[in-house]
């Protein structure tokens, strides 16, 4: 063993999409300590509901990240209706539901095509975003939108997707199931794919409860835990929900979670157009938020996000938290990173799926 | 969703939280709101979905012991909490202290102060006449009632003098 040496990862790095500093304590090609420091892209959004009124705030919580957009408008907006005791209409809650599910089809294509990239693997990478363009496609259909979609508000949605739209949303989703197949079947067979990730960043069962992580970090270790189970709102009580799991905890196992999650998304999306109820999309909100405070989740691609609102009667909140996955999952990459080689620290950093804009707010 | 907020004590925020370890509980997150009386902390733990929320008032120039000795994880929020609003976190664990420097801000704690809509109202400075630059304060009714009921009540007035 040599001397220990400190090696910079970020805040500028390749694989880094968002800047996240690592120092990395090395002996020889091991990594014996990581030390993260964020704060790089940290906006002050939380603050800002101190200026903006209630309702104007959904806009503001969509920018929070330009990946999950719509869960936090979501998790904003279902915070703010239940500080206000405000019951929203039920097609509303499918609607919310269906852009939620296209959303972490976005996402985790989108993180697919990085982790490719990552990998050394050019012509996946392409092949996982050239997919992605059909969901993009289907965003802007039905919202406007390509990133920002701007269709959730507090009491409902503003636009409402026809039948027949929904019925080719379905049939251009049928056709994207067989292109998924074919790229979860190079990440799922490759032995390259196999040799990078398998037993790699591994995290036992015990180890992810004792770290508090989320979201598909938390389920490739085998912890069944996913908001959606216990989600009162949304249509996922009543379509029924099981996580997707997978027990070995390495980097394969996290890619593995995230491409079987695009086909439960699938079948989600599918179930909430077959009970799609009919009827209005809002509710009018009138007055102002009461002197009160209130806690909500939502479970986003990267896991669950926690969302808090304290009113004052007046049109401005007196405070708003949000509590990201990414958050939550930076303990876990400190203990990951301990022991690995340096050449794995990227894949490792990419297979918790990091967003440092949600991260830091 | 049930919102269960349980006032506690600093003093015995380690045991319960420590209680809370050992019924299998999550920790969630931890909240910092600044108020008047100081900082009014959230430490939020999940159980099958349902969130118990134990909430702790420090006041300003006091400090608060760390949780991670309980959970690891929450170094995170904890020094979040002191890069962002100052308050003082007792670690004990020096590996998880980052010494304000786990934000990397251009302006170090800039949530200290307390929001405008909680900060007492402030004389409004009024522009009498525009453009010839004669300013005066106009105070809020309150403040000036208050102000008036401590003046001290003017002297009688004295007799007439001269004259006989």
């Amino acid at each position: 063993m040599g001397k220990s040496t400190i090696v910079p990862f970020g805040p500028q790095h390749p694989v880094l999409p968002e800047p996240i500093h690592l120092d990395l304590e090395l002996k020889d090609e091991k990594v014996v300590k990581a030390i993260p420091s964020i704060g790089y892209i940290h906006r002050g959004l939380e603050k800002l509901v101190e200026k903006r009124g209630f309702q104007e705030y959904v806009y503001i919580a969509e920018r929070v990240c330009g990946i999950c957009s719509f869960g936090h408008g979501w998790g904003y907006s279902k915070a703010i209706e239940g500080l206000m005791e405000i019951e929203i209409p039920k097609r509303a809650e499918y609607l919310r539901t269906i852009w939620h599910e296209i959303s972490r089809l976005h996402s985790h294509l989108l993180w697919a095509g990085l982790g490719a990239d990552a990998l050394g693997f050019e012509s996946l990478f392409m092949q996982c975003w050239r997919v992605r363009e059909t969901i993009l496609d289907i965003i802007e259909q039905t919202t406007g939108g390509r990133v920002i979609f701007s269709v959730c508000k507090v009491g409902g949605v503003r636009r409402d997707i026809s039948d027949n739209e929904l019925k080719e949303i379905v049939k251009r989703l049928d056709a994207l199931k067989k292109e998924i197949d074919g790229i979860a079947a190079i990440f799922l067979n490759d032995e390259t794919i196999h040799a990078r990730l398998k037993g790699v960043g591994t995290v036992t069962y015990d180890e992810a409860v004792a770290l508090g992580c989320v979201g598909p970090t938390a389920r490739a270790s085998g912890v069944p835990q996913d908001y959606r189970i216990g989600d009162e709102g949304g249509a996922y009580k009543e379509l029924g929900f099981t996580p997707v799991l997978a027990t070995e905890g390495d980097c394969f196992a996290r890619v593995k979670v995230r491409l079987l999650e695009l086909y439960q998304s699938l079948d989600i999306i599918k179930g909430c157009v077959e009970n799609m109820p009919a009827g209005d999309i809002a509710v009018p909100v009138k007055g102002f938020p009461p002197a009160a405070e209130y806690f909500t989740r939502v479970e986003q691609p990267r896991g669950e996000a926690v969302y808090y609102v304290k009113g004052n009667k007046t049109k401005n909140l007196e405070r708003f938290r949000l509590r990201t996955p990414t958050n939550a999952n930076i303990p876990v990459l400190v203990k990951m990173l301990q022991g690995c080689d340096l050449a794995d620290v990227p894949n490792i950093v990419l297979t918790i799926d990091p967003c440092i804009s949600c991260c830091e707010r | 969703m049930k919102q269960i907020f349980i006032q506690t004590e600093a003093a015995d925020l380690l045991g319960k939280a420590a209680q809370y370890k050992k019924d299998g509980y999550r920790m969630v997150q931890i909240l910092c709101t600044r108020v008047p009386e100081g900082y009014e902390l959230t430490y939020s733990f999940d159980k099958d979905y349902v969130m118990e929320n134990l909430r702790v008032i420090v006041p300003l120039e006091g400090s608060v012991m760390s949780v991670t000795s309980q959970y690891w994880y929450a170094f995170v929020w904890e020094n979040e909490i002191h890069d962002l609003f100052g308050l003082n976190v007792e670690f004990i664990a020096p590996e998880v202290d980052y010494g304000g420097k786990f934000f990397q801000l251009a302006k170090p704690m800039p949530w200290h102060e307390l929001s405008k809509a909680q900060q007492p109202a402030a004389a409004v400075k009024v522009n009498l006449r525009p453009g010839l630059g004669v300013d005066a304060s106009v105070k809020p009714a309150a403040q000036a009632a208050n102000q008036a009921a401590q003046k001290p009540a003017a002297p009688a007035a004295k007799p007439a003098e001269g004259g006989k």
